[in-house]
């Protein structure tokens, strides 16, 4: 009995289209995962060089894809028995001897079976996609961690959400609730993954999470691409526990289920409804006299009548169990996202409404779906329910029902613009307590730019819809053309905001400048495409099924029938409107501004490259000075530029050809440059911005000419893909740095910078491969670093209310007529990194003896300027303490906008200057902040940046970073535990070594030693402060100071060659004794990581009253490589032993000597001791951080 | 927004105008793209009262239903009812039609109250108060008014109908197309609901199609015959039955004898009575002694008319 049913069920469900479907899904989404070389773009869990196949990957897969799956479970599970009570065949089973054990049981092991074979779907998505991929993301192929994967950490999954949902199913017999209970579920595990992280206890986590996915990242977190790909995935003693739990959980469940079930055919509820059916009307029809109606027709009735026809439609959708649980999560992602990381950098931010709605994209994602789904179920209901040809005889207007379900696809769309807007409101008042709600960004953002795009899908959707000749096909259309847009315009990045249906050109909205100069863009696309979605409308009406004759050359025959003049007039307003909106862009895309996509940039860069490489070796002069005169017109984007630069030929032979680069499309006039003394022009490539000028007498070493060049640029119109963004009605933000292309300023010399830096692309176009960092022993790049050492002098002005702002000691400002003067000047040679800023800020002002600090900001953002300001103070007195004089009278933070400022929420230093983007430090949310001072801290770092970076100018090689940012880093901690404290510092090094132990795996060219980093901020920053930290408290942080001193007495503000890792190596070998010289290779030189382990502590009172504590302690030192394969070397290192008491007080604190891996010790401590330690505050790298100490015992007299 | 019908319309317009109107189809013609013949040259006048259109399944009668109901496209010919030319003022027609399809469903949740004055709504019934009179009007004729209140979902054939019958008659429509309403009814429903079918006014023209002889004898006094697209006779039913007087010979035989009649005679019908063989043929004369003369009924012109004509 038991078995036949648990068969049929079995079966039934396999031939179950849903069965297919489901196993697709996740054959689909396993394949795309595993064969995709693209590691940032894998959904699931996968980092760096670690094999797609690692053992701990396939497990992460299927614990990932049981929760992604709960639906399938739902549907195949859970609706087992209580599809019995939809059908209402359940009397059918109810009144035969089936008993209610096998009954229940057979369904739910049936419905269970097919759940678990849809995932087999997934095992050979996988294994496709291991076979297709480049053999080097994946390792030896083996079935064991599959297995291992299917049947302990999928199959007990799916018991436990089988059973709770068949359980509730079967129960309430209510589909409506069990799909609630799904959304409950997702909750509860985002709660339980998300919220607990902050409270005490892993081991909680890893047991109460019932998928196992935080029990997986928790025990991995530290692991290494090396322990990725070799070892089995995690199975520990938390592993069993789990299981075993949540296996107990799910038969208690069960168990509760079978008790509570009545084998009845209906609950009480219902059998009031059953006497009611017994009611047949029989009797004569009464001869009542019908009123005749007064019957209205025309357009305003037909309009009222499309508006009552769709809000029936509309409002089973609404309130459809389905649809709501999909708008539920929807909203629920982007309130999640949100509250969890309310900003940038998921540092607490000011809870802005513009955060939250940057969130609200991931409710796109939902809106193709849903516009597809129930397009398709309001195209086709009345033909799936056969009431199309009552509707057809009524006497509406043509376009009444296609306008009907237009309305009713809008409305669903409308409810989930305002379920976001609910969602942020709750979030912002709810949970943050903000109340400043900017209800118009919201009406802005959702409506004007969100729901213009649901506009867009819901024309496409039913327009697909009414053309196809039956609904699968019209889903399978709809689908096609999504993934074709995708496919088209995303991945290939083919066609323009002219061709790409409902195209929203790229903005970006600034708290302090809103939409800015965004808003003709977006307007005029916008209504480009509106004119075309309407036309498409009139399409669709005018095509639609209305009659019994569907084929679309019979519906092609009756549009014209419904071409009424006015419908040609309409069409003709459209077109045009279309038309002439779509040239309007093209001016402004194409003529005013020049179009380039990737494509062309790249083939412009290969050409640079191809015909100018071999300038490179020529030599080139200097800038040594830099004169400006620069005036903002930011209430028309526009700037005049007027200066020069003197150059000094410092090679040893003469210089007869100057090059320079000048790339910027926004200059406007005709572009004048001319060299002091008489040249002839040699080369001009205005596509690359690429100039050169042969002197008639050439430059002999040592000699000078200046390069004067004017002109003027000025942002035109709108463009898609160049939105000219660095000038703005507030905020422009110019600069010369010569990574950028294009560039405002001139730029003397072949830029390798401007060289194609893909390598994949490089490849495709047949160029070398190449590295952006150079080796260390490349002597060419020894001499090369950012900028030159300038004189500068510049005059800004600006429009009377901004305040314009550069690099160097201002001098004097003045007002004249309508416009504000600036005057700059330094006495003291600077770096040439420039930035040129025009804004309107309130300024704080202060003094550090004679050097003038000002913070400009934007008025509403002046939460922290305080902290900012003692921050730069602490900075800058450390630094011109410990390292060199401060050479300039100035410092300034200033506040940029997002618009045309790279990197979001970071801060840039330059100068005298550094620039901190809006969405950072200034509008941290530090109230009742208790941890670390963020603000104070970056602050620190980015004044430290004036002498790393500035004053010490670090050759372009490898390690170039640790010469910056390190050092900076290392400025950082010192003034944090000058300010707050050595327990705060040991707080952010420990965040520091947890952020670099955690990213390690993730690093896609493998670890280095600190001595030759790459673009490696886990290392350059992150391990750069622990190991700074280690090597002051060892060395001090006096022979640390004098070791940078010595660097930049002999590197600062000095010409090329410039300093490199080695020389900062050297500088500290200099200062470190015989004994610890073995530290400066394992910082820098190596990648070493420790495994401290106190194993027992004791301690006895002696005679004279004094503690004797015994220590026994493993010590390991394990050598890595790139990967994380580690070697363990022979210790003989000096490594901190500390004895706490009672009262946390160190007793006893000391470097010794250990030379073996077991070490016992004594030590004499004058007060009664608790606790004692090994590294107790952690300053070396060790992956298991919690065993460094133990709690004393007292001996045991024998 | 743009008005789009082809018909002149204002804003609003009151249609009180009431005479009597005639359809007239003229030289109809209609060919599916698989090559059948559905119309071929049809033409009737069809006057006020009910009027059957009778005809086997196949022959034609929905196509000409659905065309006369705007439904369909015709290849040539014309059809008006009154000044009203179906073909072309298609919108105009629909304001004066009401049309129960062969087949349709509803959404099974919503009630007969809410749908009909959904309907209603859509038909041009605009005042609230007025429909709300009209609705429940029209309810309590089809006698539905007692399970105003039910789902649609649980409602049996006949009362599926009745409600059928019931959205037809919203609008004061001019012109009633049914078509086979009946099929599909167990003989009590169909005999309620031909009487719901008489009470519909004289003063409109209602089409109704079957190929259910009973139908058009009970119901109506007008008729016609289709198959294969043609019109094989239009004329008043005891008209026709007329015409057969004397024709129609009846005889019990065995079965084994059955083909070799059907072999010499025009055989009319075949019907088993109580174990027995009963034929009925079409002769001028007496065929052969075992056959006696029998009235003829309508079924006998039907099937004269589909088998000999």
């Amino acid at each position: 009995m038991f078995l036949s049913i648990f068969k049929t069920e079995l079966f039934k469900s396999i031939r179950s289209p849903a069965f297919l479907i489901f196993a697709g899904i996740l054959f689909f989404f396993s394949f795309q995962d595993a064969s995709n070389d693209i590691p940032t773009r894998n959904i699931l869990t996968r980092f760096g060089q670690a094999w797609h196949n690692a053992p701990l990957f396939i497990s992460q897969t299927f614990a990932l894809l049981s929760v992604i799956g709960v639906l399938f479970t739902v549907v195949l599970v859970a609706r087992s028995v209580a599809k019995d009570f939809d059908a209402k065949i359940h009397h059918f089973f109810f009144t035969t001897p089936i008993n209610k054990f096998s009954y229940l049981f057979g369904r739910f092991l049936g419905g269970l079976t097919s759940n678990v074979l849809i995932y087999v779907g997934v095992i050979f998505g996988l294994l496709v996609g291991w076979a297709m991929i480049d053999p080097k993301f994946t390792g030896p192929i083996s079935l064991g961690p599959i297995l291992f994967g299917f049947a302990f950490v999928l199959v007990p999954n799916l018991i436990l959400m089988g059973s709770i949902f068949f359980s509730l199913a079967t129960l309430t017999r209510k589909m409506f609730l069990t799909y609630m209970a799904a959304i409950g579920f997702l909750l509860l595990y985002t709660m339980i993954s998300g919220a607990i992280p902050d409270s005490a206890d892993p081991n909680l986590r890893s047991i109460l999470d019932p998928t196992l996915i935080s029990y997986f990242s928790l025990e991995t977190t530290n692991w290494t691409v090396a322990e990725i790909n070799n070892n089995p995935a995690p199975v520990n003693e938390l592993f069993i526990f789990n299981r075993v739990l949540w296996l107990l959980v799910s038969i208690v469940i069960l168990t509760f289920a079978y008790y509570r079930f009545r084998f009845v055919a209906e609950l009480q509820s219902r059998s009031k409804r059953q006497q009611e059916g017994s009611l047949e009307s029989e009797g004569i029809t009464i001869q009542t006299p019908i009123p005749r109606a007064n019957l209205r027709f025309g357009w305003r009735f037909d309009l009222v009548n499309s508006l009552k026809l769709s809000w029936k439609d509309s409002k089973r959708i609404l309130f459809h169990p389905a649809f709501l649980i999909l708008t539920f999560m929807a909203v629920r992602q982007a309130y999640h996202n949100f509250t969890v990381n309310a900003g940038p950098n998921g540092s607490d931010v000011y809870p802005f409404t513009s955060f939250y709605l940057r969130q609200v994209d991931s409710i796109f994602g939902y809106m193709i779906p849903i516009t597809i789904v129930f397009g398709g179920i309001l195209v086709w209901r009345e033909r799936d329910l056969r009431t199309n040809e009552l509707y057809d005889s009524f006497p509406n207007a043509p376009w009444m029902n296609y306008a009907s379900k237009m309305f009713s696809l809008l409305s669903i769309q409308f409810f989930y613009v305002i379920s976001a807007l609910v969602g942020g409101v709750l979030a912002q008042t709810l949970i943050f307590g903000y109340f400043n709600l900017e209800f118009d960004l919201y009406f802005k953002r959702l409506v004007a730019v969100d729901f213009i795009n649901y506009v867009h899908m819901a024309i496409v959707v039913i327009f697909i819809h009414n053309l196809v000749s039956n609904k699968y096909m019209g889903y399978f259309l709809c689908a096609l053309y999504y993934v074709a847009d995708l496919v088209i315009f995303n991945a290939m990045g083919l066609g323009s905001g002219l061709t790409h249906y409902g195209f929203l050109p790229v903005y970006q909205y600034s708290n302090i400048t809103g939409f800015g100069h965004f808003v003709p863009l977006l307007f005029w696309h916008r209504i480009y495409w509106l004119f075309f979605g309407l036309l498409l409308a009139c399409l669709s009406f005018l095509l639609w099924r209305r009659s019994s004759e569907t084929r679309l050359k019979l519906r092609v025959g009756a549009a014209l029938h419904y071409l009424t003049p006015k419908t040609r007039i309409l069409l003709v307003v459209l077109l045009s409107g279309f038309i002439s909106t779509g040239s309007f862009i093209y001016y402004n895309t194409y003529t005013l501004n020049d179009y380039s996509d990737a494509g062309i940039f790249n083939d412009r860069r290969e050409k640079y490259e191809r015909e100018y490489k071999h300038l490179e070796l020529e030599g080139t002069p200097e800038v040594v000075a830099i004169d400006l005169d620069l005036d903002f017109y930011p209430e028309d984007r526009s700037a005049s530029v007027d200066g020069s630069y003197t150059l000094v030929n410092k090679n040893r032979s003469a210089i007869r050809e100057i090059y320079y680069n000048l790339t910027n499309r926004r200059i406007t006039s005709p572009i004048d440059v001319k060299l002091s003394r008489p040249s002839r022009r040699v080369a001009s490539e205005p596509e690359l911005g690429f100039y050169g000028l042969e002197l008639e007498t050439p430059l002999k070493p040592g000699d000078s000419v200046s390069l004067n060049f004017s002109y003027n640029v000025q942002a035109k119109g709108f463009s898609e893909n160049n939105p000219k963004n660095e000038l703005a009605f507030n905020g422009s933000y110019l600069h010369n740095s010569v990574f950028q292309m294009p560039n405002l300023f001139p730029a003397i010399g072949y830029n390798s910078n401007y060289e194609i830096s893909d390598n994949t692309e490089r490849r495709r176009r047949g160029l070398e491969e190449k590295s952006i960092f150079s080796p260390l022993d490349d002597s060419l790049a020894r001499r090369r670093t950012i900028g030159d050492m300038v004189k500068y002098n510049a005059t800004l002005s600006t429009s009377e209310n901004q305040h314009a702002i550069t690099n160097g000691n201002l001098v004097s400002s003045w007002s004249e007529g309508n416009r504000k003067y600036f005057s700059y000047s330094t006495d003291t040679v600077m770096n040439s990194a420039l930035v040129m800023i025009s804004g309107e800020f309130e300024v704080l002002r202060d003094k550090y003896q004679d050097v003038d600090l000002e913070i400009f900001y934007h008025p509403d953002h002046a939460f922290n300027i305080e902290r900012m300001m003692a921050g730069m103070k602490a900075s800058l007195q450390y630094c011109s303490r410990n390292f060199s004089p401060y050479p300039y009278k100035n410092v300034r933070i200033v506040e940029a906008t997002v618009v045309g400022y790279p990197g979001n929420g970071t801060a840039t230093s330059q100068p005298t200057i550094f620039t901190w983007q809006e969405n950072g430090g200034f509008i941290s949310n530090l109230e009742g902040e208790e941890s670390l001072d963020v603000v104070f801290n970056t602050t620190t770092h980015e004044m430290a940046h004036q002498w790393f970076g500035h004053i010490l100018r670090p050759a372009q090689t490898q390690g170039v970073a640790v010469l910056v940012e390190t050092l900076a880093q290392y400025v950082r901690l010192m003034c944090l535990r000058e300010a707050y404290g050595r327990e705060t510092t040991y707080e952010f090094l420990n965040s520091e070594m947890d952020n670099y132990l955690f990213n390690r795996k993730r690093d896609l060219i493998g670890e280095k030693p600190m001595l030759e980093t790459e673009n490696q901020a886990y290392l350059n920053y992150r391990k750069g402060s622990v190991v700074m930290y280690a090597l002051q408290e060892y060395i001090s942080e006096d022979s640390v100071n004098s070791a940078l001193r010595s660097l930049i007495r002999e590197f600062g503000l000095k010409p090329a060659p410039y300093p490199t890792t080695p020389d900062l190596v050297k500088a500290f070998r200099k200062v470190t004794p015989d004994t610890l010289q073995y530290l400066i290779s394992d910082l820098f030189e190596d990648i070493i990581l420790y495994e401290n382990k106190m194993e027992a502590g004791t301690y006895v009172k002696d005679e004279n009253g004094k503690f004797i504590v015994s220590l026994t302690f493993n010590s390991t030192k394990l050598r890595s490589d790139g990967i994380g394969n580690e070697v363990e070397v022979p210790i003989n290192d000096y490594l901190p032993i500390e004895v706490e008491g009672v009262n946390g007080e160190v007793l006893y604190s000391g470097m010794h000597q250990i030379t073996s891996e077991r070490t016992e010790l004594e030590i004499l401590v004058n007060d009664l001791p608790a606790k004692a330690g090994i590294d107790p505050n952690l300053i070396h790298i060790d992956r298991t951080r919690s065993n460094n100490q133990v709690k004393l015992t007292l001996q045991s007299m024998d | 927004m743009i008005k789009l019908a082809k018909v002149p319309l204002a804003g609003l317009t009151l249609i009180t105008k009431d005479e009597i109107m005639n359809l007239e189809i003229t030289d109809l013609c209609k060919t599916y793209s698989n090559g059948v013949k559905a119309l071929d040259h049809v033409s009737l006048t069809i006057p006020n009262g009910m009027f059957g259109l009778l005809g086997p399944n196949g022959a034609g009668k929905s196509t000409l239903m659905r065309t006369l109901a705007t439904l369909q496209e015709a290849d040539s010919g014309s059809a008006r009812l009154g000044d009203i030319d179906i073909l072309t003022q298609k919108l105009r027609l629909k304001q004066t039609l009401g049309y129960l399809p062969q087949e349709f469903g509803f959404y099974a949740k919503d009630t007969p109250l809410n749908l009909l004055s959904h309907f209603a709504m859509l038909k041009g019934i605009g005042d609230k108060k007025e429909r709300k009179t009209i609705v429940e009007g029209i309810l309590k004729r089809v006698n539905l008014w007692e399970l105003k209140k039910r789902k649609l979902g649980s409602f049996s054939g006949g009362m599926k109908q009745r409600f059928g019958i019931a959205q037809a008659l919203l609008g004061n429509p001019k012109l009633i197309i049914v078509d086979e309403p009946t099929a599909g009814l167990d003989p009590e429903e169909r005999n309620r609901f031909h009487s719901l079918l008489s009470e519909i006014g004289d003063d409109v023209v209602v089409v109704l199609s079957t190929h259910i002889v009973e139908d058009v004898s009970d119901l109506c006094n007008k008729m016609a015959i289709i198959n294969e697209g043609k019109i094989l006779t239009s004329e008043e039913p005891t008209l026709a039955i007329t015409g057969l007087n004397g024709k129609v010979w009846q005889s019990e035989i065995s079965k084994e004898n059955l083909p070799e009649c059907k072999e010499k005679y025009k055989v009319l019908s075949v019907k088993l009575h109580a174990g027995q063989t009963n034929i009925r043929v079409l002769s001028e004369a007496k065929p052969q002694e075992v056959f006696s003369s029998v009235p003829p009924n309508l079924e006998d012109v039907y099937f004269s008319h589909l088998y000999f004509n």
